[in-house]
């Protein structure tokens, strides 16, 4: 019903009652008539019935059948639905019965009847109605004393009975002419009023659905739709409104037509303009992204052009340092030593800001020890401080800094050693210190924040604002005073924000500065940072230093260790102290000024021999010189202020627990040149610079190796071919045939070098080239320019290994001492004879090797082949130079399987170095005790 | 009402004028006919007190009612002291010196007292009635019939269709008795008549047809088993159809289709009945005959139903004299 559209509505609403009420009203009165007429024939029956009784009385009374006949003919001659007539006496004795001779001939005659067959259809049936005949009672005597008022004689004035037997034929057939015509009379009033409800209708609803066809036609827009206004009241109104509507919205859309249309042109305008401009944009951008393409490329083929020369200009001069030349020469020499790697800084700001403006940089998420970054940025930076006379202070770090983790080390270091570089660069007194604290850390990642602090000329607001722009120094006094690009912080706030960080300084003029930088870093789950767990909370240190900056580190790390400390800031104090005291250890630091004041060391060396306490002296110098002399004067625990915090915290703890001996070097001279006898060993340098093949050439050749010379890959491929070499140094970038490809065709054709040692040179070492160099089969890589010492290192690295790696497969098991994993005289004359050295890197390497048995462990499930290699690589490394031959050469082999993807060997060969490990910590064990 | 009209005469039957006029018309609410008539008895009791005279009668009927009122109007002069009552009671009847009855019932029931002497006049009893009735030995009675004698109905049916005529009766069990008389009677008068004699009632129509067929008139004699009033338009119908007149006994049978009949009107009656009563104090308290028959009388004829008799004399006065100058 709710889809009913108007029509049906009307119609429904028009005619349902019209219906009900006919058919009511017509039902009504049929059934009405119908008992109207039975009742009818019921009254009739009896009228006749006592009429006929009437009329019989004298007839009956008279015993006059004859009056009785005449009587009942007249009257089924009159009524022919009279069936039968009879009257009996008041003895019931039958006086006449009279049947009507019509009945019959009238059913016949009805047969063909329109109505017969409905006739039928309706019972016929017959009713009997009786009366008795009663003498009509006349009053005869005027006074009613007559005989019969006591005789009691009432007899009874009926005389006899009288039967109708009547057919209710007639009437069942009035009825049903009744009930027909009745039917008849419905229908035409249906019809009619049907008639008359769909002309009304029609009447409303034409109107309606011209509305409603007009309306749907604005709705498709046609909307010059007007409706003819030919009705009235209403729905008059409703066509006027609806055309003064389409009026409206004619209007309307004309308007905004025209509107759309003046937009349109005018967008489309607009729209012409953008599209030239961003054509003319486009022209821009690719000129400009060619330009920066161009530029780039320039930088980089710049970088590469001028390092190439460099690696010639700085290796030679090194050379050349070497020879005999008077002082005058040697210092012209250092100036152009320091020019040049000054150069060589500013050629690689500038190389890595242009591949940050390129957006070329890419941050590596490689696997890292933060104390071995940490100490070699120390390290590197201790010679530059000290030769300024100002304090490099290293505080320990926090207790729950781990010492793995995964990040860009390289960036890390890079960031550092510039924040260091300016701090030292821009600090004339004073001190420039190091701390690290913990921002936040979870069980996954930690937040570093790295600060540098410095007592420096410091900055104003309006420099602060300047600091980090390219190119822009505080202000170009600086410039001319201190040198540089500009860069360096530029360089370190685009990396820092590579690496999810933060960088930012607190400055005053004259008061110093501190820079700090944030990095977020994953850690290494299975790291275990209990390298300064040594227990020591039952003594009580005393310590001694005059510089402020010192006595905060310096408590700190001792702190760390768990004793009870005392500290004092005048060395007077010392022995009234110690006296009064139970003091296990008293530590001197000797600061920059105090350092040449021999009056006070000569103090210092009469207090420690006069009081029966362990002495440790923490020096700030990188001089061995220095060193002697302080040990010379008595105090032989003297050790280097920038060694690294586990070897201070190891002597501290060494000499508590009564061992004689520690070490004073945090890491290797690096100063120290090492040279080796490497007289059996073949070697190739393939470069397409002379100068650069002649500086190699040297080198190696003062080492008595023996030194084959390519300018590009096809010659190098064909001395590859001709001959063996134990190493290859090989250029990447050549003409003819680059590195690349050169050597992934010795590494993938049965070249006799193709398990030789492969050594990349590369003046351009993004991680990208540095990737593919890997994946092409190179063990290691080389950056130009490169010192003889970085030569050497890698030979020692990779040579030695291989070297033992063969005489393990030319030597019969168990013939040598090969039981051991340990190989002391190689590691002594590894360390250029220094035994401590050589001990102390070994217990470095031990400590260390749980946790790179997990990392390996983790790596190894994670899947990931690169980061195992580099793990593996610097095992391999590592165990190399302490001479741990066994795990050194396993490692090795670990690393070829790595480099060929070799998967069916990789877990044997895993558990080859997991078993070297223990052995080499048993071993070491076994030593200690 | 009648027991406390009548005890208010019996506790001051002298006195009977110590209750007020107006207490008795409340006590008795009766016409105001019969409390004139007491009024006009008054003085006559007060200076005479020769006859006393109880009058019976049933004042629920009209016709009793004028036949007393014509009674107590014809008797107001004399020296018949009258007292209503509406029933007998038999302590007061012998303070009377006659009690009057009118109607059947009442005589009926005056002579069922036995216990009293006091002489009954019974008026308006049918004749059969009173042929049946037995006062017992010493009481003296004596009764005015309603019907009229046969002398007198032969004399009017010869006055009508004349002597040469049959006239057909129809006897009843109750009528039957008469049949001797009848026969008397019709040989004074010199008119045949002849009998037809019924048992029941089932035999009236062939009886009656066989009297139409046989006789020129129907000659009506009271009997309820043969005319009553069930029975009378049937036979009044054939008779009609028949052509044959009917001689009715009452006014009502004449009206209801008789052809002429004669009868006694109330006021007849009572003057007939004052004359008796007269003449019984008058005699020494001794009526001259057991059963007066009505000497007063009346005639009526359905002029309808005598023209379609074919009747010619309608003159009614004529034709009482005429039966008169035969007596």
């Amino acid at each position: 019903m709710k889809n009913w559209g108007i029509k049906k509505r009307v119609l429904f609403v028009a005619l349902l009652p019209t219906i009900l009420i006919a058919i009511s009203i017509a039902s009504y009165f049929s059934y009405t008539q119908i008992i109207n007429l039975e009742n009818s024939l019921h009254e009739r029956g009896r009228l006749i019935t006592d009429q006929l009784a009437n009329a019989s009385e004298y007839a009956v009374f008279s015993s006059n059948i004859d009056i009785l006949e005449q009587i009942f003919n007249k009257t089924l001659d009159d009524m022919n639905d009279i069936i039968e007539i009879s009257v009996t006496d008041t003895s019931d004795t039958l006086l006449i019965t009279k049947h009507n001779p019509h009945i019959q001939l009238k059913s016949d005659s009805n047969a063909n009847h329109i109505y017969s067959f409905i006739s039928d259809l309706i019972k016929e049936d017959t009713i009997k109605f009786h009366a008795a005949i009663k003498t009509t009672e006349i009053e005869i005597n005027d006074y009613n004393e007559s005989f019969e008022t006591h005789k009691n004689n009432s007899a009874s004035n009926i005389i006899g009975h009288i039967s109708l037997t009547l057919s209710n034929r007639t009437t069942r057939e009035k009825q049903l002419t009744s009930l027909i015509k009745g039917a008849y009379i419905t229908f035409f009033g249906l019809l009619i009023s049907t008639i008359l409800a769909i002309r009304m209708s029609t009447g409303v609803i034409k109107p309606i659905k011209r509305l409603t066809k007009a309306m749907d036609d604005i709705a498709n827009n046609r909307l010059d739709t007007r409706l003819s206004i030919d009705s009235g009241g209403e729905i008059g109104s409703l066509e006027q409104g609806l055309n003064s509507m389409a009026d409206e919205i004619q209007s309307v859309r004309q308007n905004l037509e025209k509107e759309v249309k003046q937009a349109t042109a005018s967008l489309t305008q607009t729209l012409d303009e953008l599209e030239i401009q961003n054509i003319e944009l486009d022209i821009a951008r690719n000129h400009a992204l060619s330009a920066s393409k161009i530029k780039s490329e320039f930088l980089a083929n710049m970088s590469h052009e001028i390092r190439t020369p460099m690696n010639g200009v700085i290796g030679f001069t090194d050379l050349l340092s070497k020879t005999k030349i008077d002082s005058q020469q040697s210092d012209y020499i250092k100036t152009i030593e320091n020019s040049a790697r000054n150069l060589l800084t500013i050629i690689d700001d500038i190389l890595d800001f242009s591949k940050i403006e390129s957006g070329k940089l890419r941050i590596e998420n490689i696997g890292f020890d933060l104390t071995e970054v940490l100490n070699s940025i120390i390290t590197m930076f201790t010679p530059m401080a000290y030769n300024k006379n100002i304090e490099i202070v290293n505080h320990p770090l926090p207790d729950k800094i781990p010492n793995h983790l995964i990040g860009d080390p390289t960036r890390l270091r890079q960031i550092l050693v510039n924040l260091i570089s300016n701090a030292i660069k821009f600090t004339s007194n004073g001190h420039v210190s190091i701390k690290l604290e913990i921002i936040e850390q979870t069980h996954d990642n930690i937040h570093i924040k790295f600060i540098i602090q410095d007592t420096g000329i410091g900055l104003d607001n309006i420099n602060k604002q300047q600091l980090f722009k390219a190119f822009t120094q505080a202000d170009s006094s600086i410039s001319r005073r201190f040198g540089g690009t500009g860069l360096g912080l530029v360089i370190c706030k685009n990396l820092t924000e590579l690496m999810h960080g933060d960088i930012d300084f607190e400055s005053s003029p004259e008061q110093g500065s501190t820079f700090w930088c944030s990095i977020k870093f994953e850690i290494v789950p299975t790291d275990n940072n209990d390298t300064l767990a040594i227990n020591c909370t039952d003594k009580t240190v005393l310590i001694y230093e005059d510089y402020l900056e010192n006595i905060n580190a310096t408590l700190g790390l001792v702190t760390k260790l768990g004793p009870k400390t005392l500290t004092i800031t005048d060395h007077n104090a010392i022995e009234d102290i110690t006296r009064q005291n139970k003091i296990d250890l008293v530590i001197i630091g000797i600061s920059r000024s105090k350092l040449k004041n021999n009056d006070f060391i000569s103090e210092i060396s009469k207090i420690a021999k006069t009081l029966p306490v362990k002495f440790l002296t923490i020096i700030s110098t990188f001089s061995e010189n220095d060193l002697k002399n302080i040990q010379s004067t008595g105090l032989k625990n003297t050790i280097f202020r920038s060694s690294p915090e586990s070897l201070i915290a190891n002597a501290i703890s060494n000499i508590m627990q009564g061992k004689a001996t520690i070490n004073t070097h945090g890491t290797h001279d690096l100063r120290r040149t090492v040279k080796r006898n490497f007289n059996h060993i073949k070697a190739l340098v393939v470069d397409d610079n002379d100068i650069n093949l002649k500086l190699a050439k040297t080198i190696l050749e003062n080492s008595l190796i023996q030194v084959s010379m390519a300018t590009n890959g096809k010659d190098a491929l064909d001395l590859c071919s001709s001959g063996y070499f134990d190493i290859i140094l090989m250029d990447l970038h050549m003409p003819i045939m680059n590195g690349f490809k050169t050597i992934e065709a010795i590494r993938s054709t049965n070249n006799p070098c193709k398990k030789s040692i492969i050594v990349a040179l590369t003046a351009n070492a993004s991680p990208e080239d540095k990737q593919n160099a890997f994946n092409v089969g190179v063990n290691d890589i080389l950056i130009k320019p490169f010192s003889e010492n970085q030569i050497f290192t890698i030979f020692e690295q990779w040579l030695l290994a291989n070297a033992n790696a063969k005489s393990d497969h030319s030597q019969p098991s168990g013939t040598e001492t090969s039981t051991s994993p340990y190989n002391q005289t190689a590691a002594i004359e590894l360390t250029g004879g220094n035994k401590s050295l050589a001990d102390e890197l070994l217990a470095m390497l031990v400590l260390d090797l749980p946790n790179q048995k997990k990392l390996i462990e983790k790596i190894y499930l994670s899947n990931n082949l690169e980061e195992l290699r580099h793990v593996v690589h610097k095992l391999h490394g590592g165990a190399k130079y302490c001479a741990a031959e066994d795990l050194s050469s396993s490692a090795g082999k670990l690393e070829d399987i790595i480099i060929k993807k070799d998967k069916l060997h990789l877990e044997s060969a895993i558990n080859l170095v997991y078993d070297n490990i223990e052995k080499l910590i048993s071993y070491y064990n076994e030593m200690s005790k | 009402m009648q027991q406390q009209g009548y005890k208010l005469s019996q506790q001051v039957p002298d006195d009977i004028f110590s209750g007020t006029i107006l207490a008795f018309i409340k006590k008795m609410k009766r016409s105001i006919g019969f409390t004139l008539a007491f009024c006009l008895l008054l003085p006559t009791s007060i200076l005479a007190k020769d006859y006393s005279l109880l009058l019976v009668s049933n004042a629920d009927k009209t016709y009793v009612n004028d036949i007393s009122q014509n009674l107590i109007n014809n008797l107001a002069d004399s020296n018949i002291r009258i007292r209503t009552a509406n029933n007998h009671n038999e302590s007061i009847t012998d303070q009377y010196d006659l009690i009057v009855t009118i109607g059947s019932q009442l005589a009926h029931e005056a002579l069922q007292d036995t216990s009293s002497e006091t002489p009954v006049f019974s008026l308006l009893i049918p004749e059969q009635i009173a042929t049946h009735i037995n006062p017992g030995n010493s009481r003296t009675w004596a009764a005015q019939v309603i019907d009229q004698p046969f002398k007198r109905q032969l004399q009017l049916i010869k006055v009508l269709i004349g002597s040469n005529k049959k006239t057909g009766v129809i006897l009843g069990p109750a009528s039957s008795v008469h049949k001797r008389d009848i026969e008397r009677t019709s040989k004074e008068t010199g008119i045949a008549v002849n009998y037809e004699i019924i048992e029941t009632s089932d035999m009236i129509i062939p009886a009656l047809k066989k009297a139409l067929e046989e006789n020129d008139i129907i000659l009506s004699i009271p009997d309820p088993d043969v005319y009553n009033k069930n029975t009378i338009r049937g036979i009044l119908l054939l008779t009609y159809r028949n052509k044959i007149p009917v001689i009715g006994y009452s006014k009502s049978y004449i009206k209801a289709g008789a052809t002429a009949g004669i009868y006694s009107t109330p006021d007849q009656i009572a003057n007939d009945a004052t004359k008796h009563i007269k003449d019984y104090f008058d005699n020494g308290k001794k009526f001259k005959q057991k059963i007066y028959y009505p000497d007063s009388y009346s005639l009526e004829i359905n002029k309808r139903v005598a023209s379609t008799m074919q009747l010619k004399n309608y003159d009614k006065d004529a034709i009482i004299k005429q039966i008169k100058s035969q007596q």
